[in-house]
Order: structure tokens, then C-alpha cells, then sequence
């Protein structure tokens, strides 16, 4: 069942319908979540908050325009960039430009001294990245997603897309490697 | 030709190797050390994923219902009914001032005035 068939089936008054929608982009969702910062209850209050406006915006998607991913994905960064904008003026620590210290770590490591400390030092890396990388790096981190999808969430080129990734790829390789030397 | 700079273009952007350049990975002492790092940056990423909590489609599911069953609009909170009135409103305010212009157009015209 692909989404575009979901999405006819909820227009029709078939709810179970998203449930399955929510069942298949929770994780992806929650991974983007977590890399622009949010901690894990900011993190799952967002993605409550961008279901439900996925839920009552659903007339209004047209799949001719965009894939139900790219859409779903476009929302969750608006909401997350309120989320951030919001936090500032509040003068609380803004999501995303947290280098780790202070929050409650969202993720559960495998091995907990190592895991915990190298995603403090990648928080802090990410934290140093200049927004448009730091976005498009994390939206190509969601498996879902092509590099075109990207592309038309970010509003760029697929060049530009690529180039991005790749610096961004490389200025936390060498944050990671540089401080295990 | 050295292939070493297109497959470190490729580690570094993350994108999959096929199985050619991954045997040359395994035995180049250039390109070792480079996916070694990116390997432990995809590793930490991976890490860095926050878990969804359990129920948490139950929880999107409820706040679905909930917001189904919030109470309708009335009649005249409707973005139609709203719509109507705003442009029934316009065509008032048109039609009298189109009556004011018409009363001293003509009032200047029978007492022999230019309008």
C-alpha cells in the first residue's frame, strides 16, 4: 500500500488508514527530531503536533505536487523552526544549537561512556553548522527520503544538495576524528 | 587510474559503495582511515536517534479522535457564511456611495449646475 492509496483511503473516512501513515513515519520522524536537537518529550511533541496538522491538512495535499513524505517532512521542519523561533524569544535553550550540555539525552546509547560521550562532541559539531547545511544533512540522514525530495524541501538543486551533505559529512568526520586522536 | 579520490568523495557523501571499492577500502591505506571515520560518524548518528515512545501512534490517534469531535463551527463562524457577508457588506457600501454620487450628480444637474 503505497501512501498516496493511504491517503485516498483517509479522505474517505477510513482513520485506520493514518494510523498506518503514522506507523510508517514516526521513526524517520523522530530521527529528524532528533538530530535538529529536540530532546525526546520536545521531540515526540512535535511529531503529535505534525501528525495532527498532516491529519487536518490532508485535503489540501495534492500528490500531482509532491510526495507524501516530502510534504509530511516540509511541515515537521516549519513546526520545528517555529518550535526554535519560539524557544528563543521565551529565552529558552533554543533546539538544535544545544551542544548537549544541560539536556536530557533523547537517544539510548548501546555502550554508554563511549556512545554518550562521541554524541556530546557530534552534538557540539552540529551546533557549529551553518543552518542550511545542518538541515539538509539531517533531512538526507532519513533513509525515506531521495536526494530530490531534499532538494524540494529545501527549495535548492540537487547539487546543491549533495555539496551540502558532503561538507557537512566531512566537517563532523573530522570534529569526531580530530578529538579521538 | 587512482580511484582513491572518487571513493572518498563517495564515503564522505555518504553514498554506498559497491562491492569493487569496498574490497579496494579494505586494502588502501589512503582510503582505510577515511571510512574507519565516517563508519564511526554513521555509528554515532545512528546512536543519537531518539527512540519512539511506545503508543505513540495510539497517542496521534486519540488527539485525531479528540480533534474530530471538537464542536463544529456556527452557522455564521463558517468561512463561507463569513466570506458572504463581507462581500455582501461591499456591494452596500458601493451601492451607497453610488447613490450619494447619482443624488448630487443629479441635484447639481436640475438646478443647471456642471456636475
Amino acid at each position: 500500500m503505497d501512501d498516496d492509496f493511504l491517503v485516498r483511503q483517509i479522505l474517505g473516512g477510513n482513520r485506520d488508514a493514518f494510523r498506518l501513515l503514522v506507523l510508517r513515519y514516526q521513526r524517520p520522524l523522530f530521527r529528524f527530531l532528533g538530530l535538529l536537537g529536540f530532546t525526546s518529550d520536545a521531540a515526540e511533541d512535535l511529531a503529535q503536533q505534525t501528525f495532527l496538522r498532516v491529519f487536518r491538512s490532508l485535503q489540501s495535499f495534492d500528490a500531482r505536487q509532491s510526495k507524501f513524505g516530502t510534504w509530511l517532512f516540509t511541515i515537521a521542519k516549519r513546526l520545528a523552526a517555529n518550535e526554535r523561533q519560539r524557544a528563543y524569544h521565551h529565552h529558552e535553550q533554543p533546539a538544535g544549537d544545544a551542544s548537549g550540555e544541560g539536556t536530557a539525552p533523547a537517544w539510548q546509547p548501546a555502550d554508554p561512556a563511549l556512545v554518550h560521550e562521541r554524541t556530546h562532541r557530534l552534538r557540539a559539531a552540529m551546533a557549529g553548522l551553518p543552518v542550511a547545511l545542518r538541515s539538509t544533512f539531517f533531512l538526507s540522514q532519513i533513509n525515506e527520503l531521495t536526494l530530490d525530495e531534499v532538494a524540494a524541501i529545501e527549495g535548492c538543486a540537487v547539487g546543491t544538495v549533495k555539496s551540502r551533505i558532503h561538507r557537512a559529512r566531512e566537517q563532523l568526520r573530522a570534529a569526531l576524528v580530530d578529538q579521538e586522536d | 587510474m587512482d580511484p582513491c579520490n572518487d571513493i572518498q568523495e563517495k564515503i564522505a557523501g555518504g553514498v554506498p559503495l559497491d562491492a569493487e571499492a569496498q574490497r579496494h577500502v579494505l586494502d588502501c591505506a589512503g582510503c582505510a582511515p577515511v571510512a574507519a571515520a565516517c563508519s564511526l560518524l554513521d555509528t554515532t548518528l545512528e546512536a543519537m536517534a531518539p527512540v519512539v515512545p511506545q503508543g505513540f501512534a495510539d497517542r496521534v490517534m486519540a488527539l485525531v479522535a479528540e480533534d474530530d469531535r471538537a464542536p463544529s463551527l456556527r452557522w455564521f463562524e463558517r468561512r463561507w457564511v463569513q466570506i458572504g457577508f463581507a462581500h455582501a457588506a461591499a456591494a452596500c457600501t458601493l451601492f451607497n456611495l453610488a447613490r450619494f454620487v447619482m443624488q448630487v450628480f443629479v441635484s447639481n444637474v436640475a438646478l443647471g449646475g456642471t456636475p
